[in-house]
């Protein structure tokens, strides 16, 4: 496998080839840019800011800014994994529900539901953050997990729903027949046959919580909590012009995404494309 | 009325009272699978829905201050000339979304698409989805850094071509194109694969038919792509018009609004009466943040009911 085309390929796509190639190009410069000036200390920026300079500052640049964007990385970890792991499970135990129950009601709440589809973040804002307040959850890490849970769940249930309508029912039935409860039909068949759309699911809410900014900048200002949007942000006010550290910084917030991106990228495309994520 | 018919009775002994009251019972622990869901809705999304509507008729700063007013606060909102220029910036910021940004992910799924090497296009897929991965905030913190006017990468480059150097984000003129230039080239993300994976959906009877009666690439582009992917087009539009009509996270970082509101958006303006500008305090003003917030919706709502409108009446002329 080579990603040099061949002649004939080359003839029929050269011009597929050319806007791909230009792009990637444009859309990479501003990350190889990142990615050069971390290597550089004080010195070698106010010199030469953007050639190559030598020699690189790696230890000293990416030292200092592990230090400092450490324990708020861990901070976002936590919350996500948190966030995540209980929006996956009370939104597919919603999602099963309302798949393959007939019950009172059920129109009615799946109905209100999908009203909740027109109501824009920006209305709920600033009364979701006076609740905060009247619960007494300012600076803790309840106020990020416990609206991240409720809100992305609505998207989630809509997926899983359409997904969990898609699975054979006939096994399901002879489950139920063998006396399988509801619970345990959910737990050890309709969850394991949807492993691919509940890891596409939390793959795109972590994408969302890992890069929200506002509601952790409204609800956090204890240091010790902030999340890693926050310090990245207060990185780069901080001023001094300590470009090197900076970049570093930016190159260590992206890293922990590329790496779980690039050992995913089939299941996800998969999962995004194969028609099952339909908005 | 004492005597029922065969039908009410079947009816009754259906759906009524009684019954009703049985088959909830029945169903109570499908409830309780429902309720954690649910309870979390109710205080995080519903309630905050409705206390938006609420606080919109009050001055409210969160603390001492909390006055019936009616409906000054929206008066004060929609004849707030800060306001208005909010507007006239955001009908800008959307009129570009609606132009370059649209057309560039369907470009690059289109070449994607047209690739005849399989391992070619798996591998071009991933070079423009790679960047959509990169957080926003770094993104948006690079390009502060090329925007910045002491060592920014744009002006330095200016600079050894001869030109005169900028202020960028700090210019009251070149603000608005610098923010939109920080998504540049404006192909790759989520979008690619939405229109990617609708190409793909395309039959194969139909390409093949196309190319069997002679058809060009660009033509083949104009009569079959673009109208079949018509419905994923409609909803980048809807939803691009949604987001940019609340959205306010990139300037927040990039200018919060300045210089002298000339970045300022209708969210950033309410999350200024909110939480107060960078540079100053202000006065919180929960009440007049709400009723933002609720012109916003409103907005939004009308917005998407058109638009949706348009939709469904263009789906039956194509059914024709």
């Amino acid at each position: 496998m080579t990603l040099l085309p061949t002649r004939k390929q080359l003839r029929s796509d050269w011009m597929f080839y050319l806007f791909l190639i230009v792009a990637t190009v444009i859309t990479f410069a501003p990350i190889v840019l990142m990615l050069n000036i971390s290597t550089k200390n004080s010195a070698q920026f106010a010199v030469n800011p953007l050639g190559l300079t030598r020699p690189f500052h790696l230890q000293t640049n990416y030292g200092f800014a592990a230090k400092l964007i450490l324990r708020p990385a861990l901070n976002t970890l936590l919350v996500a994994v948190t966030s995540i792991s209980l929006s996956i499970f009370i939104s597919s135990l919603a999602a099963y529900i309302f798949a393959l129950f007939d019950f009172p009601g059920r129109d009615v709440l799946f109905w209100s539901l999908t009203a909740l589809l027109m109501v824009p973040t920006i209305l709920t804002l600033v009364p979701r953050y006076l609740i905060i307040v009247e619960l007494n959850l300012i600076n803790t890490y309840w106020a990020l997990i416990l609206p991240y849970v409720a809100q992305r769940q609505v998207f989630n249930i809509f997926v899983m729903r359409t997904f969990f309508r898609s699975l054979p029912k006939e096994i399901m039935e002879a489950a139920r027949m063998d006396g399988a409860s509801n619970f345990r039909i959910y737990w050890s068949m309709v969850l394991p046959l949807s492993r691919p759309i509940i890891a596409t699911l939390a793959l795109l809410d972590l994408l969302i919580i890992w890069n929200d900014f506002v509601w952790p900048l409204v609800t956090l200002d204890n240091p010790d909590l902030r999340t890693l949007t926050l310090a990245l942000y207060q990185l780069a006010s901080s001023g001094g012009a300590q470009w090197g550290i900076m970049m570093a910084g930016y190159v260590l917030a992206s890293l922990p995404l590329l790496l779980l991106f690039i050992i995913f990228t089939r299941p996800f495309i998969e999962g995004m494309t194969s028609g099952a994520i339909k908005l | 009325m004492t005597v029922e018919t065969s039908a009410q009775q079947r009816l009754k002994s259906r759906g009524g009272e009684r019954s009703l009251r049985a088959r909830v019972w029945r169903a109570r622990n499908l409830y309780l699978f429902l309720a954690p869901s649910f309870t979390l809705l109710l205080i995080f999304v519903y309630w905050p829905a409705f206390l938006a509507l609420y606080r919109s008729f009050f001055v409210y700063d969160g603390y001492s201050i909390n006055r019936f007013v009616g409906l000054n606060q929206y008066k004060f909102v929609l004849s707030d000339p800060v306001f208005h220029i909010s507007l006239k910036n955001l009908a800008v910021f959307l009129a570009f979304e609606l132009t370059i940004p649209l057309l560039g992910p369907i470009i690059a799924a289109e070449a994607v698409y047209n690739l005849r090497n399989r391992s070619h296009q798996a591998f071009w897929r991933f070079m423009l989805i790679v960047p959509a991965i990169i957080p926003a905030l770094v993104l948006l913190l690079i390009w502060q850094y090329i925007y910045h006017p002491v060592g920014g990468a744009a002006n330095i480059v200016l600079k050894s071509i001869g030109l005169p150097t900028q202020t960028w984000l700090a210019d009251p003129v070149l603000v608005k194109p610098s923010l939109m230039f920080t998504k540049v080239p404006w192909v790759g993300g989520i979008w690619m694969l939405v229109y990617l994976a609708g190409l793909m959906g395309i039959p194969s009877e139909v390409i093949d038919a196309s190319i069997v009666d002679g058809a060009s690439r660009l033509r083949r582009f104009f009569s079959i792509d673009l109208p079949l992917l018509w419905g994923q087009i409609k909803l980048t539009i809807i939803l691009t018009v949604i987001y940019q009509i609340q959205g306010f996270f990139g300037v927040l970082v990039l200018t919060d609004g300045g210089p002298v509101n000339a970045s300022l958006v209708p969210g950033l303006y309410l999350y200024h009466q909110a939480f107060g500008a960078r540079a100053s305090e202000g006065s919180k003003d929960f009440g007049k943040a709400s009723a933002v917030g609720v012109i916003l919706f409103i907005a939004i709502l009308i917005l998407s009911l058109i638009l949706e409108r348009i939709k469904r009446t263009d789906n039956e002329g194509f059914n024709q």
